[in-house]
């Protein structure tokens, strides 16, 4: 718990003015430190660590149209994890989904996906290229989906636009100095 | 990019004093029925009497502590050769002393307060002058001699000057709520009286530093004001125009950062020239905490962590949007999908 809080902070410090990434409409793309510290949880530092994924929740801002991500959803038993490859179904996740639907009055959408790999520097596999264009092509709500893989060193962001376009690296913006 | 426009609408509402309240026009009109009363018992000039202040200015807020300051101004129509600025005071004193417990001669003013949150301030000016300049009288019975004198000051001028800042009114909007805000944001951050920049120095310094901060939309045509915008100009404009001065303490020459405002009438006295060096310093570093979390406001993403940037600043008046009023409704829960990852060493 404690060691938890400690990456809460860290993250709310450091990361609060770095997490944010320019869409290609030129909207921003913010993560929250919260949801950030519970992915950062499933780093595959040790060598026996599995895959560990789950789904993205947010909120599009009635202000200025930016996008945040508030939430993720974690590993569920029924989810298939080994260290080379993670399988999620959709059971746990919808229900995870629904509760947060619930409880924000329907100002929250499916955002997309995370997921972790056992490397420094994590580069998307071919299958997680196939897989995100599968899901940018089924009709979501949002605008854009996101893939988010997170490394043991670093953590990459993707988007697709759910028109249909091709996925993009997006890259980290400094807001201030 | 957070510019919070409704919780500056929302919390400007909260903080402007509005139409004066019943109570208050009520308790004024029983002053000023009171002084037309008695007045001429004590003295034999004619006096006419004004509403003075921030509400006269259109920059009231509502106190933090629901201790409501009614100001009444007299011009009497006589010159300071004539009467004595105490002496004025006292026939003041004297109309009013039988009608509640607690009437004061304070250094600028005769104040009655009220137990129930309310206190009036009656000022009185020389306003028939050779030189056609008004005078405040100044002092108390109690006061050395040369604390008791005529004091140049314009009243009526400074409301004018105030009120009608900004040809444009929704300029002079704007203007109008960075002043609460600066007030509001005074009230909040200082917890003495000491030390604590008075309100017309912050008028005066929106006055002359705020530059209206609006955008138009070429398409529609419709302007926004960024109340943000301007907060930050005028906060950063205040902070810059600090200017180091060697100043004698305890018998050591020391620099001195110290802040000037004119008040935007003749004489155009500086409004901070009272503050020790110390509270100076205070001043300047609460400006500079005050700074930060307009910018840093501005920079988050999300108005929810702005929004508890400037409650800090500004106090529990200013609203936190929950998540949920922050974004779009969607039209139906989402339906999610499986997904599947791998890593493969290519
Ligand atoms: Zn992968």
């Amino acid at each position: 718990m404690i060691a938890v809080l400690f990456v809460l902070m860290k993250v709310g410090i450091h990361i609060n003015r770095n997490l944010v990434y320019t869409l290609p409409n030129n909207k921003i793309l913010f993560i929250r430190p919260e949801a950030l510290a519970k992915m950062h949880q499933y780093k595959q530092v040790k060598w026996r660590d599995t895959e560990a994924g789950g789904i993205l929740i947010g909120r599009i801002l009635i202000e200025d149209g930016n996008y945040i991500i508030d939430e993720v959803s974690e590993p569920m038993l029924t989810d298939k994890r080994t260290r080379i490859r993670f399988i999620r179904k959709p059971d746990g996740h919808q229900e995870y989904f629904n509760k947060i639907w619930k409880r924000e009055k329907g100002t929250c959408f499916y955002f997309g996906e995370w997921h972790t790999h056992p490397q420094r520097i994590p580069v998307p596999s071919r299958t997680d290229r196939k897989e995100w264009n599968r899901l940018i092509n089924i009709s979501f709500e949002a605008d854009f989906l996101f893939f988010i893989i997170i490394g043991i060193d670093d953590f990459k962001v993707y988007c697709g636009s759910t028109s249909g376009r091709k996925i993009l690296e997006l890259n980290r913006r400094y807001e201030l100095g | 990019m957070a510019d919070l426009k409704s919780q500056f609408n929302s919390f400007h509402d909260t903080i402007k004093l509005k139409e004066e309240t019943e109570v208050l026009s009520s308790k004024r009109d029983i002053i000023i029925n009171r002084i037309k009363d008695k007045l001429p018992e004590n003295t034999d000039y004619s006096f006419e009497i004004f509403n003075q202040g921030s509400y006269a200015m259109h920059t009231g807020i509502k106190p933090l502590d629901s201790d409501y300051d009614i100001d009444v101004g007299l011009y009497f129509d006589m010159s300071k050769e004539d009467v004595k600025p105490v002496e004025s005071k006292n026939w003041i004193y004297n109309a009013l002393k039988d009608h509640t417990l607690d009437v004061k001669i304070k250094k600028a003013c005769v104040t009655v307060t009220y137990a129930a949150g309310y206190h009036v301030d009656v000022t009185v000016y020389s306003a028939n002058n050779n030189d056609g300049k008004v005078y405040l009288a100044k002092g108390k019975p109690t006061s050395n001699t040369a604390d008791k004198y005529w004091d140049e000051s314009n009243p009526k001028d400074l409301i004018k000057e105030i009120r009608d800042r900004y040809s444009d009114k929704e300029d002079r909007k704007q203007f109008r709520r960075i002043v609460r805000f600066l007030k509001r944001w005074k009230d909040n951050t200082f917890s003495s009286v000491n030390g604590k920049p008075t309100g017309i120095s912050l008028t005066s310094c929106a006055y002359h530093w705020l530059s209206i901060q609006k955008e138009t939309d070429l398409f529609s045509g419709v302007t926004t004001y960024k109340d943000l915008d301007a907060l930050i100009c005028v906060v950063s404009i205040m902070i810059s125009n600090f200017r180091e001065e060697l100043v004698l303490i305890d018998e050591e020459y020391t620099w001195v950062s110290r802040l000037k405002v004119e008040l935007p009438v003749e004489p155009k006295p500086d409004l901070f020239e009272k503050m020790t060096s110390k509270q100076m310093e205070t001043f300047k570093s609460k400006l500079e905490t005050f700074l930060e979390a307009l910018e840093e406001a501005k920079a988050a993403t999300d108005p929810t962590d702005a929004a508890e940037l400037l409650e800090k600043q500004f106090g529990s008046d200013f609203p936190i949007p929950s998540k949920s009023s922050t974004g779009k409704k969607a039209m139906a829960a989402a339906v999610i999908p499986s997904s599947e990852s791998a890593f493969e060493l290519l």
